[in-house]
């Protein structure tokens, strides 16, 4: 036993060799550095969110959580068990969610399925049929008639509930979820949210959670990693990374009309502004970001009333999530 | 054993699903051992006459045809089902699942050829025995049902090997539908279903008895040609028990390769 974390990864190291053609006859190894050291650590009843743009790693580290892939360097530990030494252990305490598009039989219903997965799982008799009702019952299927509906004629929707459903066949303590709402409805994202969260603080299960919606990891998560190209570069609770980044709060104007000269005057100010066209009551919407809104506040309405303008909303915003993603990835795309 | 057992029911599960509710698989299935028989016997009429076939190898052709086409696709779909199923998990995106289930893979593909040969064996004998009784009356019944107990041992014992070749050959190569296309022609003309085995040089002989199931082909062809003495069917069957045990270190090893070469590169999502 290696670590009292459900999750505890220490320094992971991934490189991937691929071989790239130059000419007809010629290819040159190309060595891509998918993670440069990457440690992370997850508590029992805790959702911890692994955010980052495509290619920081995140998927690359779950990969490596699932013994679906060697890292060449570093260590990580799964409920205490090494996830290279105790491959086999490792697989008996996790539940995985790696695609929600597909990993099923189409041929099989949804029940048939989890009863597939089931006897691989080390399940059988009453147990497993007990168990995949259960979960059939607990993801939503059975009222929306995926039980006994063949996969392939299933929504993407219903394919995430199945995906999730399976990932508790065994009932793991540790849920490695990797976009498990990517591409989903809103009653489904719903659903899977809603579920995440209670796994979490009813059953006190470790789950590592990847997603691109930051309001969805704002809502579920209790912590948050941020990675970008192969290392963490963040790491703490969503309102702990949003008091780290500086100058980013927000005075957010709505205006009646936008009179000529206004926003070189609010510049003159020494203030950064940014233009947002209209809203949907065609109010001119104006920004004005600054690290302290409520000391410029009075100065810029003034201005704002000055120019003839009229201000028919006025709201003090905090920095999102989004913003500290940005902020810490430099805006980087994936 | 328990732990195979399951993974029989699993497999059991999943490729009935896959053949009755895929009407051209199930067609495919009934059809194919009657095309075979008769493409063969269509050819060996055309080619040959089926007289000097009696000379010369003192079977009947029809039986003779008729028996090396069943042994031939029963068998077959082992190595089939084996090198298949990679191909196929990774492009359902099950692969990961699988990998990453507590199920050693030794044991998930052995488990993977027994549904599919099992259900050829069925159908096969659903043409098989008529053929023998309709040539050899009430007796042509026993040997046809000897022939698809023969037939059992046959599939059972080269799983072994179709393991051990098929994975062995995917942690190399990685895995493709050509390595499919190349090993089975191979395994074909080395198990000696369409010609009688005794005739073979002695080097070529010793070299397909390494293949379990050509020593069951054998049992088969001396039963139907009734040629030979008790010994002489004991003998094959127990060389291809015997191989088929000695081959499971070869398929230990395959399969845990196979999983390391996965591992490194990382399963496909």
């Amino acid at each position: 036993m290696g670590s009292n974390y459900a999750i505890d990864a220490r320094g992971l190291v991934k490189r991937y060799v691929t071989k790239k053609r130059v000419s007809l006859l010629r290819s040159r190894a190309e060595v891509i550095e998918a993670l440069r050291g990457v440690s992370l650590r997850v508590r029992y009843g805790e959702v911890v969110g692994l955010l980052g743009p495509n290619g920081a790693g995140k998927t690359t580290t779950i990969k490596i959580l699932s013994t679906l892939l060697l890292p060449d360097f570093g260590e990580a530990y799964v409920c205490g068990y090494d996830v290279v030494k105790e491959a086999q252990r490792v697989r008996r305490v996790i539940g995985i969610m790696i695609s929600v598009e597909k990993g099923f039989y189409g041929k099989l219903t949804g029940r048939e399925n989890l009863i597939y997965f089931g006897y691989l799982y080390g399940l059988e008799g009453r147990e497993l049929t007990d168990r995949v009702s259960y979960l059939l019952d607990l993801v939503g299927l059975s009222e929306l008639g995926g039980s006994d509906r063949l996969y392939e004629e299933f929504s993407l929707g219903m394919k995430a509930r199945l995906a999730l459903a399976r990932a508790l066949l065994k009932d793991p303590p540790v849920l490695l979820l990797d976009e498990p709402t990517l591409g989903l409805d809103i009653p489904s994202a719903r659903r899977i949210r809603s579920l995440v969260k209670d796994l979490a603080r009813r059953e006190g299960k470790a789950i590592l959670y990847t997603s691109h919606n930051m309001l969805e990891v704002e809502q579920v998560c209790d912590r948050v990693v941020l990675m970008d190209r192969g290392v963490v570069v963040a790491e703490g609770t969503p309102e702990e990374l949003k008091s780290r980044i500086p100058s980013i709060r927000t005075l957010e104007l709505h205006l009646s009309n936008l009179p000529n000269g206004l926003i070189d005057d609010l510049r003159m100010m020494g203030l950064e502004v940014r233009e947002y066209g209209q809203d949907q009551e065609g109010l001119y919407v104006i920004r004005v970001l600054t690290k302290r809104p409520e000391e410029v506040v009075d100065d810029v309405v003034r201005v704002v009333l000055s120019r003839g303008a009229e201000v028919s909303r006025l709201r003090i915003e905090e920095p999102t999530l989004e913003d500290v993603f940005v902020y810490f990835t430099r805006g980087r795309e994936g | 054993m328990r732990s195979f057992l399951r993974q029989v029911k699993a497999e059991m599960l999943l490729v009935y699903a896959e053949v009755f509710r895929r009407k051209s698989v199930l067609v495919m299935s009934v059809v194919w051992p009657y095309i075979m028989t008769a493409f063969m016997l269509t050819l060996g009429y055309v080619a040959g006459s089926p007289e000097v076939f009696v000379r010369r190898v003192g079977a009947d052709p029809v039986l003779f045809l008729a028996t090396a086409s069943y042994i031939l696709f029963s068998t077959l779909s082992v190595v089939d089902d084996v090198m298949w199923r990679p191909v196929y998990d990774e492009q359902a995106g099950t692969l990961p699942y699988v990998v990453s289930s507590p199920t050693s893979t030794v044991l998930h593909y052995a488990a993977i050829p027994v549904p599919r040969f099992t259900l050829s064996l069925v159908l096969g004998a659903t043409f098989l025995l008529p053929v023998f009784m309709a040539r050899e009356g009430f007796d042509g019944l026993l040997s046809g049902l000897i022939v698809v107990a023969v037939s059992l041992v046959a599939a059972l014992t080269f799983i072994p090997l179709a393991v051990a070749v098929g994975l062995g050959l995917y942690s190399l190569g990685g895995e493709s539908w050509r390595a499919i296309n190349v090993i089975r022609p191979l395994f074909l003309v080395a198990m000696g279903v369409y010609y009688p085995r005794w005739m073979l040089s002695r080097v070529a002989y010793l070299v397909t008895a390494l293949l379990p199931p050509s020593n069951c082909v054998e049992v088969v062809q001396r039963l139907v040609v009734r040629l030979g003495e008790v010994n002489e069917v004991v003998i094959p069957l127990t060389l291809a028990v015997v191989l088929a045990v000695v081959q499971l270190y070869p398929m230990r090893r395959s399969a845990r390769r196979w999983e390391v070469a996965k591992l490194r590169e990382g399963v496909k999502v």
